[in-house]
């Protein structure tokens, strides 16, 4: 008993410590501190984000389809119907962007909190609700340049320009899932849409009469979204014990009419204080309708085979904050397919180190969702990833590595060398009641 | 510990240290600054055509400086100024001096400032000491403040060369009233001091071309009998008065004057500000003031020079004790010359920030060269009348975003 407190403890040390570790950098807004990240989060309401656990990101894929009843998912409402812990989950990301043109090279950073879900089995392995928030578009952008213009007096002045974007369209969202037969599970998930953006930037100059400059621009906004999710499971198709789980969720578009308020720092009345200088409201910020559809093949307990893909209709997304950007880029139909497989080989009875994990690797395609002068702004991930699983209990933590490309230098273009590392902390029953047995 | 436990730690602290190497690296740079807004700075010039003068009379007592001497100067006028001096009652004498009674003599030394003088500076100007008759007080003289003296018993006269420091012998009559209330030990000398002696008068005499400026460390000198021994008695009080006359100016300028004789008066508009700039980001907000240097250079002969004017004062309007406010208190903005140039510069962009955000409803500003120092300035600005280009104007420099 007092070794299975022992880990409990141990991995809830863990759990605190990386969260806190996420937290504190997440919030941080200086400079000194890696905050930024893809070039092409600068367009519109910020780049897609994919809220996959560390597991889904390594194999590659979204995970609609991956049915696993000891974890949660934010990926198909239809597989909470199928949970049968209570989980708590969280998951982070440290990304690091090089980005290349044809004449020079930046390098930011970005190390983020991504997303919080709570699965409770209010019937276990039959019907299940969830709790996330998560975000859905990130502006992580960040452009730090040295420029020159002609003062009224004709006199040179030298200005560094340092652009910055945060934020982005999260989801606050409660769903559930049924598990209506051994064959069918479905679910439904609506939520509250709401856009917090901040793009800021600043103006230092080499003059002492121009004292810095400071605006942001705040964009805020909500609305309500949903989502469906369905899973069919075959057992026993190809051979015996073997599984099959094809999955699929369908997001309906968004339309967030949002207010826009650019607020600067002034000194008024002897007195620093913001100041608004243009608010506008009835903006549109839009998300577009989202299919996502995929097979995993289960041909034993220790491995599975899994293959997804994701179409969004970004085309029908044009808004106004899209079009107040570059009109270089516009928005073009995404889609994005992944391969991957996953091997358990602490299912097995070895005692090897090495058999205490779960293995993983895939390789995605993202046509992306921009498009440059009739060029995709796509992606290539390259992915593998490690389990790290409890033996005394079906908590995990998850670790993922990617590295993907992203864009092209031709027709004057970015292009941007990614590498990212995820964790995901997924708590099971470990706060809610103690496991009768071992 | 299990050989399970020590893997995971070591997979742990690995990774929280990658993640931290990891997350300080980071080197934002230009890459696509081609596809954002570049920010840019525009100049938006409002000429202020609303413009009026004011003229007061401005404090000269018990300032840095006084002024003694007269010129002619052909854009501000012919200009005269005669100063009032009156020592202290009550100086430190030794008793080893032996100075009992009246038996000393009295002289008064001008120390005249090196550095500025208003005319000729070649020329010799005289002047003539005659004693006041009429009661003033330093603190609230002012350049027009009557005076009245006995011009018909010269206390003493000089002459002011090339020399700094001057020294001028006193009548013995006027000595032997001041010996009285020296030696005068009752309750009441102060007050009959103060009311019965009422000091002198230097007024400048003959052909004087200039005005000099003596310091306020001038004072009077007590000798023993002998010339040995010398006792110094400071100024309780001095103060000058300033008459000027036959100035002709052109319609397209404004005079300022450092005893605000004259000031520009400028009323901003307060509301077709607000209606232009409201949603502007404004970095910076400059008045622009023009001066008419050809006309002051032009005007000014071989060896003659005028105490240059490098700041101008800006304060806002105000309805009732308008002496004081401008040329004594702080003002609100000051405006410098530009690099030698031909113009003076106010940062006010804390008022442009004050109009738009702030409620600010003063739109008076008035702007001279008061002046608590002593010295007389003059410079001479363009006003609405001028052309367009040399007007005051307001500048206002914001940023705009343009798309690449």
């Amino acid at each position: 008993m007092k070794t299975i407190n022992f880990h409990r403890y141990f991995y809830l040390t863990v759990a605190i410590f990386i969260l806190s570790v996420g937290q504190v950098f997440a919030q941080s807004n200086s400079s000194s501190i890696g905050n930024s990240g893809s070039f092409y989060s600068l367009f519109g309401v910020g780049f897609p984000i994919e809220n996959n656990t560390a597991r889904e990101s390594s194999l590659g894929i979204f995970g609609v389809s991956l049915d696993n009843a000891q974890s949660n998912s934010l990926q198909n409402p239809a597989l909470w119907g199928k949970n049968a812990f209570t989980t708590t989950s969280s998951g982070f990301s440290f990304s690091k962007f090089q980005s290349t043109d044809n004449n020079s090279v930046s390098i930011n950073s970005s190390l983020q909190a991504n997303y919080f879900q709570l699965t409770l089995p209010i019937l276990r392995e039959r019907f299940g609700v969830s709790a996330s928030l998560y975000p859905v578009t990130r502006s992580n952008y960040r452009f730090l340049t040295t420029n020159t213009t002609v003062t009224s007096e004709n006199e040179t002045l030298e200005y560094i320009s340092d652009a910055k974007g945060s934020g982005g369209i999260n989801k606050f969202e409660i769903g559930f899932g049924w598990n209506i037969n051994k064959n069918l599970a479905i679910g439904y998930a609506p939520s509250l849409v709401f856009i917090s953006q901040d793009n800021s930037r600043e103006l230092y100059f080499n003059s002492n009469e121009f004292g810095p400059n400071i605006i942001d621009t705040k964009i805020t906004g909500s609305t309500f979204g949903h989502r469906f999710g369905a899973l069919l499971t075959f057992k026993n198709l190809l051979r015996s014990n073997d599984r099959i789980s094809i999955g699929s969720s369908f997001i309906f578009p968004i339309n967030i009419s949002t207010n826009e308020k650019t607020i600067s720092t002034k000194i008024v009345n002897n007195q620093t204080r913001e100041v608004v200088l243009e608010e506008s409201h009835g903006g549109a910020a839009k998300l577009p309708v989202e299919l996502t559809s995929g097979l995993t093949y289960y041909p034993s307990p220790l491995v599975n085979i899994s293959l997804e893909g994701k179409l969004q209709k970004w085309s029908d997304a044009q808004s106004s904050l899209n079009s107040a950007n570059n009109q270089s880029f516009e928005l073009s139909d995404r889609a994005k397919l992944g391969l991957g497989g996953e091997y358990h080989p602490y299912k097995t009875n070895s005692t090897s180190f090495l058999s205490n994990f779960r293995y993983s690797a895939g390789v995605s395609y993202d046509t992306g969702h921009l498009q440059a002068q009739g060029q995709d702004i796509n992606t290539l991930w390259f992915s593998a990833g490690l389990g790290i699983i409890s033996p005394f209990s079906n908590s995990t933590i998850d670790l993922s590595a990617q590295y993907g490309l992203r864009g092209t230098t031709s027709n004057n273009l970015i292009r941007e060398k990614i590498w990212a590392f995820n964790i995901s902390v997924n708590l099971s029953e470990l706060m809610f009641f103690r496991p009768k047995l071992n | 510990m299990t050989r399970t436990n020590k893997g995971f730690i070591s997979l742990c602290i690995s990774l929280l240290t990658l993640v931290l190497i990891f997350n300080g690296c980071e080197d934002p740079g230009s890459v696509g600054n081609n596809f954002i807004e570049e920010p840019v700075v525009v100049y938006d010039t409002l000429s202020l055509d609303n413009v009026t003068s004011e003229n007061y009379s401005g404090y000269s007592g018990n300032f840095g400086f006084t002024a003694i001497g007269s010129y002619s100067d052909q854009t501000f006028g012919d200009i005269e100024a005669m100063s009032l001096m009156k020592p202290i009652r009550e100086p430190s004498i030794p008793d080893s001096l032996g100075i009992d009674g009246n038996n000393f003599s009295f002289k008064l030394e001008l120390q005249l400032d090196s550095t500025n003088t208003y005319g000729d500076t070649l020329s010799v100007s005289e002047f003539s000491i005659y004693e006041v008759t009429s009661l003033w007080r330093g603190n609230s003289h002012r350049i027009d403040t009557d005076v009245t003296y006995d011009n018909t018993t010269e206390i003493g006269s000089f002459t002011i060369g090339q020399e700094k420091n001057i020294i001028v012998n006193l009548d013995d009559a006027w000595k032997d009233k001041y010996a009285t209330y020296l030696n005068n030990e009752d309750a009441n000398a102060d007050s009959l001091y103060r009311y019965e002696f009422l000091g002198l008068v230097i007024v400048p005499t003959g052909n004087t071309n200039k005005i000099s400026f003596p310091r306020n460390d001038s004072r009077f000198l007590i000798l023993t009998e002998d010339q040995s021994d010398t006792v110094a008695v400071s100024l309780s009080s001095f103060a000058y008065n300033l008459d000027r006359s036959n100035v002709n100016q052109s319609p397209t300028n404004t005079s300022l004057h450092s005893t605000i004789e004259e000031l520009m008066k400028i009323n901003f508009p307060l509301a077709q500000i607000r209606e232009n700039h409201q949603s502007s980001n404004i970095l910076r907000a400059d008045l622009v003031l023009y001066e008419d240097t050809n006309t002051l250079s032009s005007s000014l002969p071989v060896n003659h020079s005028r105490p240059n004017v490098n700041f101008v004062s800006l304060s806002f309007g105000v309805s009732s004790d308008e002496v004081y406010e401008y040329q004594i208190r702080q003002p609100n903005f000051t405006g410098s010359r530009v690099s030698d140039g031909p113009y003076f510069k106010a940062d006010i962009t804390t008022y442009l920030n004050n109009i738009l955000y702030g409620q600010e409803e003063r739109d008076e500003m008035v702007i001279g060269i008061g002046s608590n120092s002593g010295i007389i300035r003059s410079t001479l600005l363009h006003n609405e009348s001028a052309s367009t280009e040399l007007r005051p104007k307001l500048i206002i420099t914001s940023i705009v975003n343009e798309d690449n």
